[in-house]
């Protein structure tokens, strides 16, 4: 198992910080979204 | 003088750096789905990293099969397929009794890589089309939240679907079902619909249409849609919301939607032959009813005698469709529902009426643990999303609302269908959460300008001492809105974890391979299965006849290649029940049965050594019902002591003596499993066995696995008679 170049644990913390950066992205998104500049709102 | 161009140079390179906030938007939006879509593809490969790229589980067996005859010999020899490997000796057609979507989406994919010069096999394609389509899924997740709300809650939806355990038990690398690509299907259609309705356009509903006809050709969950889409045009009808928007996408959607299902041969005239499609087609001309009453309304101009009229063409309009229904039902022309559409509407209807259905451990009521295990936080969000539905309703939060509700019902009847519920429970939850997140940071970033404009149109000193109160309050406020914001991120990061780490604990299983942990901490691997069926490959005559319970149906004739009495298609139950009849018979009488099915090898799976629970002993009470329900010489209370199922020396006599029995336990009360336990102890129920000496008269071992979880027996030939 750990001869492997990328085994399912690596994924395991891939997967959960790529979900974490994700949704920290998602509220970056709504916090740039709030900008009573933005030209959407 | 010569320092300034360096200066102007300086800030003019750092202005185009700095983004516009329209250009931030863009930017993160993009990054996010590009991100989303990676995610929902890696966190479904753990079963390939932890195992090998293989077919998982019954079903997915039969339809690797299907995809490598469709690829092998073109598309018109697998719509005519006569397979004569299964349901001996009756066989099946292949062709008209199974929804072709997914081999030929497969088959596609396949195509179009090896036109690109991409050397791949088609089972690693088959693998990975359900990832594939879970990625794709989180794209019209994202479209389906901006219409439904705001691209923010597009966004947190897609996030949420990508990583839903839901939707992720039945997607993974491997699991290539229906399923996988059926919700992809179902979440388009919805969408297009939606999109339709609110748009009126005659092309978004034609895309719905054909949304439709793929969901319809991939999967027979699509009786779902066509009785949604009716309820939530009826429910726009009775409040008032009809409108030419909703004729045009319902008439579009319904009829070109209908003419295309038409052509899957599985699904043939149902649409205006079998009971549960008439609710689409009865309002389907409820709309018309509408549309005419309308246009009357337009050319009299005078409310009374419309509101006459409108009592009479409603009531003449519904008493007529109810005579025709009853006439179609009474004649026989409208086929009554089927057992499966009553036991969604009543969950104990299939327990009593139709063992098969309810012998499927996925066909089981859903716990309310498996919510929490499936749903994590979205489970409390869902309520919150549906109020801020309703606080602002329109035609498309009606639609997701009334799809969040029933969905949730037929879940809660279900285990299965919580991948149903998964998309609606995903969108509402995430407008709860974008709508939560939007209020907070437009809070954390409020310009104090509003407050102090407020303050110069306060003139009396009471308010302005109201005023300061509220200034002092406006840094606390924004204190509580970050604090919040950290508690929402840590509530996401918290689904996120859990999503992962239910994905590689629960729903990476191939279920042909088994896991376990050794005394020492460290993974064993079962590989019994795949032993046994290439055994049966390598080892019997190629028109052998194998009879084992129609679980492994599937499996025997896609990798062991050989013929099989039932599989998992399950369309003839008293074939099945013939064999639930020889299982819990004596030996001499379900030999009797075997010749008269020219059965060459039995074979058994059992998990008395290994402690494998899902084996054949386990599952044998559902043969016994299953058996009896068709042949009433078996009967369930003979197989019980006191109504308890037992293996043990308390066992019933007719228990320990049937083929069942016999079969697992043959040489077993010689075997020692566990140390400090006396031989013929069963690890998968803890208890020491009731018939220790098993003797065989008209079968014999041909094979048993290494770990003894599937063994195969020989039908000796006749004894000779003169």
């Amino acid at each position: 198992m750990s001869g492997k170049m990328f085994n399912d644990q690596d994924l395991g913390f891939f997967a959960n910080s790529l979900g974490i950066i994700i949704l920290f992205l998602v509220i970056g998104y709504h916090f740039v979204m709030a900008d009573t500049k933005y030209e959407g709102n | 003088m010569a320092a300034k161009p360096d200066a102007t140079a300086s800030t003019f390179s750092l202005k185009t750096l700095k983004l516009k906030t329209k250009q931030q938007e863009i930017l993160i939006r993009v990054t996010i789905l590009c991100l989303v879509y990676i995610l929902a593809f890696v966190t479904r490969l753990f079963s390939v990293l932890r195992y090998e790229s293989m077919i998982h589980e019954f079903d997915p067996y039969f339809n690797y099969r299907t995809t490598l005859y469709l690829t092998e010999k073109g598309f018109y020899e697998f719509w005519n397929w006569f397979d004569s490997e299964s349901w001996y000796p009756l066989g099946r057609i292949i062709g008209g009794t199974l929804y072709p979507g997914l081999m030929v989406t497969a088959a596609l994919i396949y195509w179009i890589l090896k036109f690109l010069r991409f050397a791949v096999h088609i089972r690693e394609v088959c693998v990975l089309t359900a990832p594939f389509f879970a990625s794709n899924t989180t794209i019209v997740a994202y479209f389906f939240g901006k219409e439904l709300w705001d691209s923010g809650a597009g966004l947190v939806a897609a996030a949420l679907i990508a990583i839903c355990p839901g939707y992720i038990s039945r997607s993974v690398a491997g699991s290539y079902d229906n399923e996988g690509v059926a919700i992809f299907a179902l979440l388009l259609t919805f969408y297009l619909f939606v999109k339709a309705v609110n748009t009126g356009s005659l092309a978004w509903a034609l895309a719905s249409a054909f949304g439709y006809f793929y969901m319809v050709s991939a999967w027979g969950g699509y009786v779902f849609i066509i009785n949604l889409i009716p309820l939530y045009v009826l429910v726009l009808l009775i409040t008032g919301r009809y409108s030419m928007r909703l004729y045009v996408a319902y008439n579009c959607m319904y009829i070109v939607g209908m003419l295309l299902a038409m052509q899957i041969r599985f699904v043939g005239f149902q649409h205006v032959q079998s009971g549960e499609h008439m609710a689409a087609m009865g309002v389907f001309f409820l709309i018309q009813v509408f549309y005419f009453l309308v246009w009357v309304k337009h050319m009299i101009n005078d409310t009374k005698l419309f509101q006459a009229l409108l009592r009479i063409g409603v009531t003449s309009a519904v008493t007529v469709g109810a005579i025709a229904l009853g006439l179609g039902t009474a004649s026989g022309y409208i086929s009554p529902w089927t057992g499966r559409f009553y036991s969604l509407l009543d969950p104990t209807y299939a327990k009593d009426h139709i063992p098969i259905i309810a012998s499927v451990s996925e066909h089981q009521p859903t716990a309310w643990s498996s919510f929490m295990f499936d749903f994590h936080i979205l489970l409390f969000l869902f309520p919150a999303g549906l109020y801020f539905c309703f606080k602002r309703l329109s035609d498309a939060t009606i639609f997701i609302v009334m799809y969040g509700l029933t969905s949730m019902y037929f879940a809660g009847v279900m285990v299965r269908l919580i991948l149903v519920a998964t998309p609606a429970v995903c969108l509402i939850s995430a407008i709860a959460v974008s709508a939560t997140i939007k209020n907070l940071t437009q809070t954390l970033r409020g310009k104090p300008a509003q407050t102090l404009s407020a303050k110069g149109a306060g003139g009396t000193r009471g308010s302005s001492k109201q005023q300061a109160s509220v200034d002092q309050s406006i840094p606390l406020l924004k204190n509580g809105a970050s604090v919040l914001l950290l508690g929402a991120f840590y509530l996401l990061s918290r689904y996120a974890i859990h999503c992962t780490w239910v994905t590689s604990e629960a729903y990476s299983s191939p279920s042909i391979v088994l896991a376990a942990r050794g005394a020492h901490g460290q993974r064993v691997i079962f590989d019994d299965y795949r032993e046994a069926y290439f055994w049966l490959r390598q080892n019997t005559p190629s028109d052998a006849k194998i009879m084992s319970w129609w679980d492994y149906g599937y499996q025997i004739t896609a990798m062991g290649n050989r013929t099989v009495i039932v599989d998992n298609n399950t369309w003839n139950n008293t074939h099945i029940a013939t064999v639930g009849r020889a299982m819990s018979s004596y030996e001499d009488e379900a030999y009797e049965i075997m010749r008269s099915l020219d059965v060459d090898y039995v074979l058994v799976v059992f998990g008395g050594v290994t402690g494998y629970s899902s084996d054949d002993i386990n599952k044998f009470l559902w043969m016994v019902r299953i058996g009896g329900g068709v042949f009433p010489v078996i009967k369930e209370p003979d197989y019980l002591v006191n109504g308890e199922y037992r293996v043990d020396k308390g066992a019933a006599p007719k228990m320990l003596n049937c083929l069942m029995y016999k079969l697992c336990y043959y040489r077993f009360g010689e075997l020692t499993t566990e140390y400090g336990k006396p031989p013929g102890y069963d690890r998968a129920r803890g208890v020491e066995i009731g018939n220790k000496d098993v003797k065989l008269e008209y079968l014999e071992e041909a094979f048993t696995t290494s770990n003894w979880i599937v063994r195969i027996y020989k039908v000796k030939p006749p004894t000779n008679r003169w």
